[in-house]
């Protein structure tokens, strides 16, 4: 099998770096990106200056403003990082089909295997990424040349905020083995707690245990955790704009609102729309994340889980409503909604013990058989259920 | 309040309560833990609402009182004490000072008197269980938990009864997630006194606490009173508030009927799955059981990963039975199974399987299958 060679492109503080291009009056200074100003609010992305100073992701800002006290606050600009994640796409797309991008946060993983003869070997391709990001956007990136995703991402992180990092294949294992335990993509706070209670802090230290142990630790993650601290990472580069699947309908109010009935109809009406397509593809949603777009422009993201994962639209609805709530903080009016499932999955084999709710859970399925079969026939609109029809 | 105490005495039983007072509940002054001194000793409580314990410990006392501190840190303190005796004294304002000669620490506690009221433990119908046996029926039911965020009774508690039957009484412990079901029981004779047809809901957080407190040999009491479920050593208490709640009627998924008895060896089985589960993940998590003439054989097919099957013989003359199950589950059972053998009892695709120790009917498990 042929060795892959992945480059990891990483705008260090991106949402910074966007600020920067369009002010250039903040270079060299402390920037904060926030949430919100409000007082609860808490830090988005930090520049280099105000991480010295002690500014972490997540931080209160009130905090961060202890910690750093000059550094200029601004707030969330999405549209803005979406479209400069567009730009940076460009400049990597000459070189290879698969590229996976990010929302906005400023990382490419592009998948250069076998365009030797093209285009040179993977570091060179790299170096030219780079500074077409450099001619064209002002960004200054880090890069790196690894086997696979994960060890591209480590290699990144390690060089933080300037520089570029080449791990060849085969080396994965003895590349991680010093590594400190936190700077493995997809471990996470919790886990960080666990391995310091057993007092393992390098890569390799929970490299020398085996998968029985780590299960006792972590259960079914042990198997992820195992292949992760040896620097195997099997996934896939995925082609430009074929990441991993997800049902996304959106709705713009003719007149921004901010009333709960006209909200939810709207609601309701995406979760019906997103269902149909999620019974036609057989498929059932785990999670549903909200977006919401108020009139002053700013946007709020939140998910919800659906456990077990479903396509029914009642169920749906329950689980899209309560990501509504957590995300709809503001008084200020909405003018556009996006309803975006994935974590897309089978639907649940598992077949329960208790017979409970069983009866319920038919009924309900037939129902939205019932509705769907007419709107085959007749169309979309021929049947509403009442809370669409404000 | 002043009083000295041997390191040793405590040390044990700060590191235990550590899962009581590490929990986050409503009260911050639950992540102490309240030291009254009585004429021999002091008195140790703590609780996070629910589950709540309280020991006796010798200590010599210079003066009487009481006092509150936090929890982990007096447990980190007493651990890395340089030396065998501890003197531990209250001044204004509820500041602790803990040390000797030449350590000394200056600790800030909080107000005893808003530290929340433990029941009061009298007139109890207490009855004795073997604490190995207890400490196994516990660790045989706590193995099924369900999700985090999840409500229901029934699968956050462990349904405690005691059953009496014309020759025998039965203390039992069932658990299920909605998909399985365990179910451990100790068998007293007759004449053994024990209370009345009790069945309540124990939670599942409580009882992990208890097992800390289960010695491997001796005995320990068991009642229930006033909503609460006692487990009594000598010199030391655990009380869990009990849960409100219906606990499904189970009576007709441990019935074995006409289902094939199948036995196997424990550990080749278990081996087996564990090799066949390496494949499985969050989205794919069912493999494949055929049991065909005289042989098992295990199929796991991952999209994403790839594919893998394994077969060993095993003693089955019956029809073809091509079913699915989470293999954690069945994993999860045979790693609590003590006897050499297995015997999984399986009657088709649809319908719950069986599985228990050979020749040992205190336990079993019982699995939904998953659809293929």
């Amino acid at each position: 099998m042929r060795e892959r060679s992945i480059i990891h492109i990483n705008v260090a503080d991106f949402a910074v770096a966007v600020e920067r291009l369009v002010d250039r009056r903040l270079k060299e200074r402390s920037v904060i990106i926030a949430h919100d100003t409000a007082v609860r609010a808490t830090v988005y992305d930090m520049s280099e200056e105000a991480y010295q100073n002690g500014v972490r992701k997540g931080m209160a800002l009130r905090r961060a403003l202890r910690y750093c006290r000059n550094a200029v606050v601004l707030p969330l600009h999405p549209f803005r990082y979406e479209r400069a994640m567009v730009q940076l796409l460009k400049c990597a797309l000459p070189y290879s089909p698969l590229i996976e991008k990010s929302d906005h946060d400023g990382h490419l993983f592009v998948d250069v295997t076998g365009t030797g003869r093209l285009f040179g070997p993977p570091p060179d391709i790299a170096w030219r990424i780079r500074k077409a990001m450099r001619a064209n956007m002002g960004f200054d990136p880090i890069w790196s040349v690894a086997s696979n995703k994960l060890v591209a991402k480590v290699a990144t992180r390690m060089v933080k905020p300037v520089g570029e990092y080449i791990v060849g294949a085969g080396e994965e294992a003895c590349f991680m083995k010093p590594l400190p335990i936190h700077l493995v993509p997809g471990i996470e706070r919790e886990d960080l707690k666990c391995f310091r209670e057993f007092n393992l802090t390098r890569t390799g230290h929970v490299a020398n245990l085996s998968m029985g142990q780590l299960y006792v630790m972590f259960g079914n993650r042990s198997h992820s955790l195992y292949n992760a601290v040896r620097g195997i990472d099997p996934s896939p580069v995925l082609p430009v704009g074929q990441e991993h699947p997800t049902v996304s309908v959106d709705h713009t109010f003719g007149n921004d609102t901010n009333t709960t009935t006209s909200l939810e109809g709207a609601l309701y009406r995406l979760v019906e729309k997103a269902g149909i397509d999620l019974r036609k593809r057989r498929l059932t949603a785990r999670r549903i994340r909200i977006v919401l777009d108020y009139s002053d422009g700013r946007r709020m993201t939140r998910q919800a889980t659906a456990d077990p994962a479903t396509a029914n639209d009642f169920r749906l609805f329950a689980v899209a409503k309560t990501a509504l709530e957590r995300a709809w903080k503001r008084r200020v009016r909405i003018r556009h909604l996006r309803l975006i499932c994935h974590r897309l999955t089978y639907p649940p084999a598992q077949m329960a013990l208790f017979n409970e709710h069983e009866q319920e859970k038919r009924k309900s399925d037939n129902l939205i058989f019932a509705f769907d079969s007419i709107r085959r026939r007749y169309g979309f609109n021929a049947i509403r259920v009442g809370r669409t029809l404000n | 309040m002043k009083f000295k105490i041997q390191k040793n005495d405590i040390l044990d039983i700060l590191s235990k309560v550590q899962g009581i007072t590490g929990r986050k509940s409503n009260l911050a002054i639950t992540s102490n833990i309240l030291m009254k001194t009585t004429e021999k000793g002091i008195i140790l409580v703590v609780t996070d609402l629910e589950t709540g314990f309280e020991g006796f410990y010798p200590a010599s006392i210079e003066n009487q009182g009481v006092l509150t501190i936090n929890s982990r840190k007096f447990y980190e303190i007493v651990k890395e004490f340089p030396s065998k005796d501890i003197q531990i004294s209250k001044s204004d304002n509820y500041w602790i000072k803990i040390g000797n000669n030449n350590v000394e620490y200056n600790i800030v506690g909080l107000n005893p008197d808003d530290f929340p009221e433990t029941p009061t433990i009298e007139n109890i119908d207490f009855f004795t269980i073997d604490s190995e046996v207890f400490r196994k029926m516990i660790e045989k039911t706590i193995i099924i938990t369900g999700a985090s965020d999840e409500k229901r009774t029934h699968i956050t508690g462990i349904y405690f009864e005691i059953i009496h039957q014309e020759d025998k009484s039965v203390v039992r412990m069932v658990s299920t997630d909605g998909n399985r079901l365990s179910k451990a029981d100790c068998v007293y004779e007759k004449d053994t006194k024990l209370p009345q047809d009790i069945g309540i809901i124990i939670p599942k957080k409580g009882m992990n606490e208890v097992i800390k407190f289960l010695d491997p040999s001796g005995t320990v009491q068991i009642g229930v009173k006033n909503n609460n479920f006692i487990i009594k050593k000598d010199y030391e208490t655990v009380i869990i508030r009990l849960l409100e709640g219906d606990f499904p009627e189970y009576d007709d998924i441990i019935q074995r009927g006409s289902s094939h008895a199948i036995h196997l060896d424990r550990k080749k089985f278990l081996m087996m799955l564990k090799r066949m589960s390496i494949l499985s993940s969050e989205d794919y998590k069912g493999v494949i059981f055929n049991f065909k003439d005289d042989n098992i054989s295990i199929t796991t097919t991952n999209p994403d990963l790839g594919e893998s099957k394994e077969d060993m013989i095993i003693d089955y003359k019956g029809d073809l039975i091509e079913v699915a199950f989470n293999p954690r589950y069945i994993i999860e059972i045979l790693s609590v199974i003590d006897t050499e053998k297995v015997v999984v009892n399986i009657l088709d695709k649809e319908k719950p399987c069986l599985i228990e120790g050979e020749n040992d009917d205190t336990y079993l498990s019982v699995i939904m299958p998953m659809k293929i």
